[in-house]
């Protein structure tokens, strides 16, 4: 019989590389404690929707959870770092190396004044654009009407684009799109695979613009009253989830890919590095957005993340 | 710790307590003896997690569209034109209901907005007709099963999601047995419509029949602009609620001046509160579904059916046991969260079409929002009509017999479900 | 006594003036957001807004329909016994949901200022949801002190009393 059991809450369905990567951990947290901490994963917002089940972390209802980072904003603002397009590399492995390096220790500290700690960040793969007018430039989005999160860095990032931004429940995107409310959106392959956005969408631009990143945080006062040991452990564990989550992500985002470009009336094509520059200078002010919003810790979070990356 | 909530909750219900508290007095006495490591105020966290998804705003706004119109001139025009129409056939207005609530709740996707929209204005006139109130209410409450099966339906959405099928197939497929369950409520209603001698009225002339529907243009528009614009992708179904309200009240201040904008206080203060009324149980039948969850107790019903090792159809069965019991107690999205993954490797192990699971599944969540003790739809119906419980309850008996008809001839028989999906993708 | 029931009445206006602008607000923030859409003007957190009308208005509502005794209940046993017998339970139900709720009241408000002390906001408009949380403590504790109200009404007046007010 386990010592500790915690309740580990996420918002996807069991296919998602987030439940196969929450089941890594129970798994190896099992095995190094020889059963005495059992984690129960909560898949598919049994728990509730996102925003509740990061407030249900703070106040010990639920141990941990693994939720979309711009949910979590909503606690801690300066994760909305993770939204910002075309900050981070395009390279999903390169992006987990960074994002989980030296830097998340001064993320960590926004954290732990909001009762929660950060064990990891769980990067999916990146987003592509989707629409039902080709996008090969910036300007081709003027007067176009995009599906997007309700996360202020990405309806700024559209505005900047000339695009009307219109935030629209995840769940109610297939028929949006089916029935013309929106004229395109934002998601990585698998998304768009799993959710059959491409069977209402007429073309695909591979942009790898920006990342869904997935924030695994945890009680602080649950963590902290682990022995010393155990808490070792589980830090140390939700990293080396990191390889397997990322294998499982590349894999169902690849399959998807293919099932899409297989698909008759797609059109999937590739951002050119022209255009990549061109959005990337237009899309410039969105940092100084975030700053703003996520103030002076925010900044220092940005400038060691930059630093990271120049390395 | 499940022991102690049902006999807790059927001991509040029987005894007459408000129904919010049958909900929450069992679950937080509940979470303080079993899992008292957890703060209590997260049940009144749920209660608002549970109220808050923005779909759920349709059912508020259809309620005040239609107390606006009922109110005004609108539904009494909207009535009579259904009346000369069909008020010769046996159980005309009956069936009326049934294709108002199709047409309806195909396009509203949500069952408790359609008891509001077509249940308020439907209601007065079949008691006026002579049909008797449990059965109008029956008739009401189920008749809105339909808006889960015809697409667009947020449960079919949410079933594709959880259980990553096509959301497309699913859509497609739910189509042939929403009309069926139509069609058995309508057989129904011919019968007691019979039985009970419900006079027809004479045959309509070709005046009568003009005048009515030139006095019905205006209200038969809202439907076309409803269903128009959800079709045409101008707004979704929830905002569509919105655009009801704003149609309504244009047509009622402006056009038939029936009421002034003085008067929008007092209706919209009337339907906050049936809102009201409704939403605190929805708020509560969350927390205690949270409750549940927490404590594993739908993982340890799925691993013991799951385990009696049964046949394709003998599972196929026992789910719809499963979920024709917890959709007494659970509301549908919950349930279809909570409870289908548990079932769904061994469904793909036995080979068992996700798309016809699918649509079992919804088919019992419509036909569960009108089961007591916890039928949302007879919530609605309550607050709507002002009646008490036990008379909402009282006719529903035959119609979730037609339901559950339809639910086993669709079991047994996948082809019914599964051959228009194969056929048009 | 004449400043309590000054009290009495201020309060059930505000509920009445919360409940039905929460309706009216609602309707409108919707409407604007489809226009807005066809406009190409962008809109956001319309969502966020219908969400805190809709808390608002149905803790609110629970207050409301305590005072006036319409919640929903099952009276299939209550139907059947003698009406003495039945004031009896009634006045027993009212003195039990009211602490209740005036306990769900306490809940409510632990819930809220731990909301409020650790400052989460809503995802688009960035505003403090505890704007909208406070809705359950003030929700509760209303709903509470109408059915203890009405425990003494029946104890003092003729008639059931399902809440404070006498139905019909
Ligand atoms: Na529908
Ligand atoms: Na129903």
């Amino acid at each position: 019989k386990a010592k500790h059991t915690f309740t580990l809450g996420h918002t996807e369905p069991t296919n998602v590389s987030t439940h196969l990567a929450a089941l890594k951990f129970a798994e190896l947290i099992s095995e190094r404690t020889n059963g005495d901490i059992e984690i129960v994963i909560h898949p598919n917002s049994e728990l509730g929707a996102a925003a509740d089940q990061a407030q249900m972390v703070q106040s010990g209802a639920i141990s941990m959870a693994m939720l979309p980072a711009g949910h979590v904003a909503t606690i801690v603002p300066e994760v909305q770092i993770f939204t910002i397009p075309f900050l981070f590399p395009g390279d999903i492995h390169e992006m987990a190396r960074i994002v989980n390096g030296p830097a998340i220790n001064v993320l960590n500290k926004d954290f732990s004044e909001k009762d929660i700690e950060l064990l990891a960040v769980l990067p999916h793969a990146p987003k592509q654009f989707t629409s039902n007018k080709p996008i090969n430039v910036p300007a081709d989005f003027k007067g176009q009407k995009i599906r997007t999160m309700a996360s202020p860095l990405i309806v700024e990032s559209y505005k900047l684009l000339g695009a009307t931004p219109v935030p629209i429940n995840y769940h109610e995107v297939y028929t949006a799109l089916q029935l013309g409310t929106v004229d395109g959106e934002e998601n990585p392959f698998w998304a768009i695979g799993e959710m059959k956005f491409y069977e209402v969408q007429k073309y695909i631009v591979e942009s790898n613009h920006a990342y869904l990143a997935t924030i695994f945080f945890m009680n602080k006062a649950m963590l902290s009253g682990l022995p010393a040991d155990y808490r070792d452990i589980v830090i140390k564990t939700a990293h080396e989830i990191l390889p397997y989550q990322l294998e499982a992500e590349l894999k169902i985002d690849k399959e998807n890919e293919e099932k899409i470009r297989a698909h008759k009336g797609t059109t999937v094509t590739v951002l050119s590095a022209d255009a990549v520059a061109e959005f990337k200078a237009i899309m410039k002010p969105v940092k100084d957005i975030y700053i703003k919003m996520a103030g002076d810790s925010g900044k220092e979070v940005l400038e060691t993340y930059e630093r990271e990356m120049s390395k | 710790m499940a022991s102690y909530l049902v006999a807790s909750l059927v001991v509040l219900l029987i005894l007459g307590f408000p129904m919010f508290m049958v909900m929450m007095v069992p679950s937080v006495t509940a979470l303080a003896f079993f899992q008292s490591h957890i703060p209590i105020f997260t049940l009144v966290q749920r209660m608002i997690g549970g109220i808050s998804p923005f779909p759920l705003t349709a059912v508020p706004l259809f309620i005040l569209a239609a107390d606006i119109m009922l109110k005004g001139e609108m539904a009494k025009r909207l009535t009579r034109f259904a009346e000369v129409l069909v008020g010769h056939l046996t159980g005309g207005l009956a069936h009326t209901t049934i294709l108002a609530s199709l047409i309806f709740g195909a396009v509203s996707g949500s069952t408790q907005a359609t008891v509001a929209a077509i249940g308020s204005n439907m209601y007065p006139t079949l008691i006026k007709r002579g049909y008797s109130r449990s059965f109008a209410t029956a008739l009401i409450v189920n008749a809105s099963d339909v808006s889960q099966l015809i697409p667009p339906s947020i449960m079919l959405i949410v079933y594709g999601v959880v259980t990553g099928t096509s959301i497309s197939s699913l859509f497609i497929a739910g189509i042939i047995p929403g009309l069926l369950l139509g069609l058995a409520f309508m057989v129904y209603s011919w019968y007691w419509a019979k039985k009970n001698n419900i006079p027809k009225n004479q045959k309509p002339t070709f005046g009568n029949l003009k005048q009515a529907t030139i006095e019905a243009i205006g209200p038969l528009g809202f439907t076309l602009i409803i269903i128009g614009g959800i079709y045409s992708g101008t707004f979704s179904p929830t905002e569509a609620a919105a655009v009801a309200v704003g149609y309504s009240f244009i047509m009622e201040t402006f056009v038939f001046r029936s009421i002034t904008i003085k008067d929008m206080g007092a209706i919209a203060l009337k339907s906050g509160t049936t809102t009201a009324l409704v939403f605190v149980l929805i708020g509560g039948a969350e927390a205690m579904v949270w409750l549940l969850t927490i404590s594993r107790i739908p993982l340890t019903v799925s691993t013991f059916i799951i385990g009696l090792n049964s046949s394709p159809l003998a599972l196929l069965l026992l789910i719809n046991v499963t979920f024709f019991i917890a959709l007494m107690f659970f509301n549908p999205i919950s349930a279809v969260v909570v409870i289908t993954p548990l079932f769904l490797p061994v469904i793909k192990a036995l080979g068992i079409d996700p798309v016809h699971l699918g649509v079992l599944i919804t088919l019992n969540a419509a036909i569960g929002s009108a089961t007591p003790p916890f039928g949302v739809d007879l919530f609605t119906a309550c607050a709507i009509f002002r009646l008490p419980f036990n008379t909402v309850v009282k006719g529903v008996g035959p119609f979730v017999i037609c339901g559950i008809i339809v639910l086993l001839v669709l079991t047994v028989f996948p082809e019914m479900v599964t051959f228009l999906p194969r056929l048009l993708l | 006594m004449k400043l309590f029931s000054l009290i009495d009445a201020g309060l059930f206006q505000i509920e009445k003036t919360i409940v039905s602008s929460c309706m009216l607000i609602m309707a409108v923030i919707l409407l604007a957001s489809v226009l807005c859409r066809h406009l190409n003007i962008v809109m956001v957190g319309g969502e966020e807004i219908a969400q805190f009308t809709v808390v608002w208005l149905t803790f609110c509502g629970m207050a409301l329909c305590a005072r006036q005794g319409n919640h929903i209940l099952m009276s299939a046993v209550l139907d059947t016994i003698s009406m003495e017998k039945r004031k009896k339970l009634i006045t027993g139900i009212c003195l039990f949901t009211g602490c209740f709720c005036l306990l769900l009241a306490i809940y409510s408000f632990q819930l809220t200022q731990s909301v409020f002390t650790r400052g989460q906001v809503t995802p688009a408009l960035r505003i403090p949801i505890w704007y909208m949380y406070a809705a359950t403590p003030v929700g509760f504790f209303l709903t509470g002190i109408y059915y203890v109200g009405g425990f003494f009404k029946n104890l003092t007046h003729k008639g059931i009393y399902y809440g404070l007010e006498k139905p019909e």
